[in-house]
């Protein structure tokens, strides 16, 4: 009997075992009608096959890499590939995506997912061309940063336009905010996943392709591709967005107190150092060109060539805004071009911007009060502002050097092996260290803190909060709440949350940026225009209302995924101590204070919205069945941790 | 042929279409247009193939639509069209024109 083709999918999952070498393929079809592509895929292998004992550097753990169900095609914005595991950062779900041509190319090679089981006797990297795939000799690469080893591996191959995911020496040294780097400037960012790769002995992915991805309904597709790109020729935010991406937010960012400042001391950076370090101004004066990702409307990127001052010589690609607020604004750095240096760094290392910022930033508050000193610290100096000192840390918790070894386990960790009252400036949620300047925004703040990945904006906060100049009208429509644009509202944000908990799976699973969404801009890709896309390329009639559903399966899996491997619970959704307690000193909200009791209805209408216990937010059997899930309640109620 | 196109940031969604006006699929391997990396690996050049071969169809200027579909898709329109102009007079006869042709786009 033969199975009907699988429409806008490459068509397999491919399962590599390390350890053996053994490759196996099996059908996509198992897992696309109900879980969408990527992350959606991944959340329900891990859910499914990671046993209760399994920890992260374990070989029996897996590392999964998912193209999107859109990616290979045209549809806008569908560049994203994402990045899975049972991670080392929080110890629960961990996952990321990154603009990847990679995953492009393994769609075209007939591929969809790539689950990675075991662990190499020795390093290698895998290679993925069509049919062939092969675990080639890694050792000479071990070692290498990430840009070392695409130019030493297109050398190997033979192909200078061959695109690959490596990890650089964090990863191989179990940083524990070791990401995973595509080419030379992207990254699967957060939760460790470099360190998995690391502990696989896997230096590297390679893809390349030359099947087809086919759409199912291609007038309609086509049709549908071009009204969406012409959509963004109306966008308000295009031109900004276009030359300098999300780094054109900055001065937005101090407006509405939300750049992290000396390590969240304070929310809003001195009006001078604002002055100097405007990024607009920095990348019109080293662009040297430009770079986007496959079917992306946007093209958000540039290469830089610093030609002066203390990085002259410098080429690399620009970065985004959480760069910005958590290596330089954070850290109180003057230098303009710091920023595109310490970013470089990272990515040449392989190491999380975040990870490295939020360790760096505890660090230098510990040192100005007193708690660290120069015996601590290698005889350093940990001073505000201290660029060297900043790449000097950097490089030591990638290599795990010296005072870099307590750094190189995250913020909190590196707060519970020190101990002396230091977990106060941990800045931190689930153990994932916080770039988000979260007081003063309210659906920001609710959507980070209860992340099911730990600290970060991507999986639920409500990013266009602070935007500025919404059509509120239309704002109500899509996130159907009418303040969707008042960010010291505690009112209606649960609502909004769990929109934007839906909007970011369904993005992630599709492939689609986040960025080319209404996340940020309500003139962009929605929903509705999601759903006509996935229709016309699968050829399955898919509403809006079915893809809510399948991101809120995906995210309930999430959640009884940690549940299956940490302690979470209600504690863990809340802010830091630090957000609680302190009011905002300075800038244009000064003297603000996050309302506890606020923040605890808030939390109790969130959980009640999920169907969750509001007294230890685990899901209860009623919405887990709704979900088809009756398994997951059984088994939460084995571990006594149903809602 | 193959020329610098300063403007262009490497989203080859131009090697989708194209691909899907000569075969109603998308794949890169088989477009006539291709986007290469620089040496340096800032910026990107634009090849355009002349005859078909293993590289992938040779282009014919979608001829037949009103405009060729890496146009339509293209974030730098003048500057790929200019591009494609100077092959128009360099570039080989075109033969025919395609049963893809995506008028829809």
């Amino acid at each position: 009997m033969t199975e009907s083709p699988l429409f806008s999918y490459g068509g397999k999952i491919l399962r590599v075992n390390l350890t053996s070498g053994e490759v196996r393929t099996e059908p996509t079809s198992l897992y696309a009608r109900e879980w969408i592509g990527a992350s959606g895929i991944a959340i329900k292998i891990l859910y499914d096959e990671l046993r209760p004992w399994v920890t992260p550097y374990d070989p029996a753990n897996l590392l999964i890499f998912g193209a999107g169900a859109l990616q290979g095609t045209p549809a806008p914005g569908a560049c994203k590939m994402n990045a899975s595991s049972l991670g080392p950062m929080t110890g629960g779900w961990g996952s990321g995506c990154c603009d990847s041509y990679v995953g492009g190319q393994l769609k075209y090679a007939g591929y969809d997912t790539v689950v990675l089981e075991g662990r190499a006797p020795r390093p290698v990297y895998l290679w993925i061309e069509n049919d062939k795939v092969e675990l080639r000799d890694a050792s000479r690469l071990w070692g290498a940063t990430t840009w070392e080893t695409l130019d030493r591996i297109r050398e190997e191959l033979g192909d200078r336009n061959l695109h690959i995911v490596s990890i650089g020496p964090a990863g191989e040294n179990l940083v524990r905010g070791a990401c995973i780097i595509q080419d030379k400037g992207r990254a699967f960012g957060r939760c460790g996943l470099g360190a998995v790769m690391g502990s696989k002995n896997l230096k590297a992915l390679v893809a390349r392709g030359t099947g087809s991805v086919k759409v199912a309904r291609r007038e309609t597709f086509m049709a549908t591709v071009a009204e969406v790109r012409r959509m963004f020729e109306k966008t308000k935010s295009k031109n900004n967005f276009r030359k300098y991406g999300t780094l054109s937010c900055l001065s937005r960012k101090q407006e509405v107190c939300g750049l992290p400042y000396r390590n969240f001391q304070e929310c809003a950076i001195p009006e001078d150092m604002l002055q100097a370090i405007d990024p607009r101004k920095t990348i019109e004066k080293y662009e040297v060109s430009r770079q986007s990702f496959p079917g992306c409307v946007i093209g958000c990127g540039r290469h830089l060539h610093i030609t002066e001052g203390p990085y002259a010589g410098l080429q690399t690609e620009s970065c985004q805004h959480e760069a910005m607020g958590t290596l330089q604004t954070r850290l109180a750095i003057s230098e303009p071009t710091f920023l595109f240096k310490a970013n470089a760094l990272c990515d040449q290392l392989g190491l999380d911007v975040d990870a490295a910022g939020g360790a760096i930033g505890w660090a230098m508050e510990c040192y100005q009060r007193g708690i660290l000193s120069e015996k601590d610290t290698d005889g350093q100096p940990l001073v505000w502002g201290d660029e060297k000192a900043t790449l000097d840390l950097i490089e030591k918790i990638a290599y795990r050097r010296g005072f870099g070894n307590i750094l190189a386990e995250g913020c909190k960790r590196a707060a519970d092996i020190l101990g002396r009252d230091s977990s106060y400036y941990a800045m931190n949620i689930k153990g994932q260290d916080l770039y988000e300047q979260c007081r003063g925004s309210n659906g920001w703040l609710l959507g980070t803190a209860t992340s099911t990945r730990g600290g970060g904006h991507t999986t639920g906060a409500i990013v266009i909060e602070t935007v500025g100049e919404l059509d509120r009208e239309k704002a109500a429509r899509i996130y159907g709440e009418d303040n969707v644009d008042m960010p010291l509202d505690y009112h209606g944000k649960a609502r909004i949350v769990m929109y934007m908990e839906a909007l970011s799976r369904i993005a992630n699973s599709l492939g689609v940026c986040l960025y080319s969404t209404t996340c940020w801009d309500l003139d962009q890709i929605d929903l509705p225009q999601m759903a006509e896309l996935y229709s016309a390329a699968t050829g399955w009639d898919t509403s809006v209302a079915d893809l809510k559903r399948m991101a809120m399966r995906q995210l309930n899996l999430e959640k009884a995924f940690n549940l299956r491997f940490t302690d979470f619970d209600r504690r863990h959704d809340m802010p830091t101590p630090r957000d609680l307690q302190e009011p905002i000193p300075t800038g244009n909200l000064a003297g603000w204070k996050l309302d506890e009791g606020k923040y605890n209805k808030m939390l109790d209408e969130y959980y009640e919205l999920h169907g969750w216990n509001k007294f230890n937010s685990f899901p209860q059997r009623a919405i887990l069945e709704d979900l088809g899930f009756a398994y997951v309640a059984d088994e939460l109620e084995r571990i006594g941790k149903l809602g | 042929m193959k020329q610098d196109m300063p403007s262009c940031g490497g989203c080859r969604t131009c090697e989708m279409v194209c691909s899907f006006h000569h075969t109603g699929e998308y794949n890169p391997s088989l477009s006539s247009i291709k986007i290469l990396e620089k040496d340096n690996g800032a910026g990107f050049l634009v090849l355009l193939l002349e005859e078909k071969s293993a590289e992938g169809f040779a282009c014919d200027r979608c001829q037949g639509l009103d405009k060729p579909l890496c146009l339509k898709v293209c974030r730098e329109e003048d500057d790929l069209a200019g591009i494609l102009k100077k092959f128009a007079v360099s570039g080989p006869p075109i033969h025919k024109g395609n049963e893809f042709g995506g008028s829809c786009l």
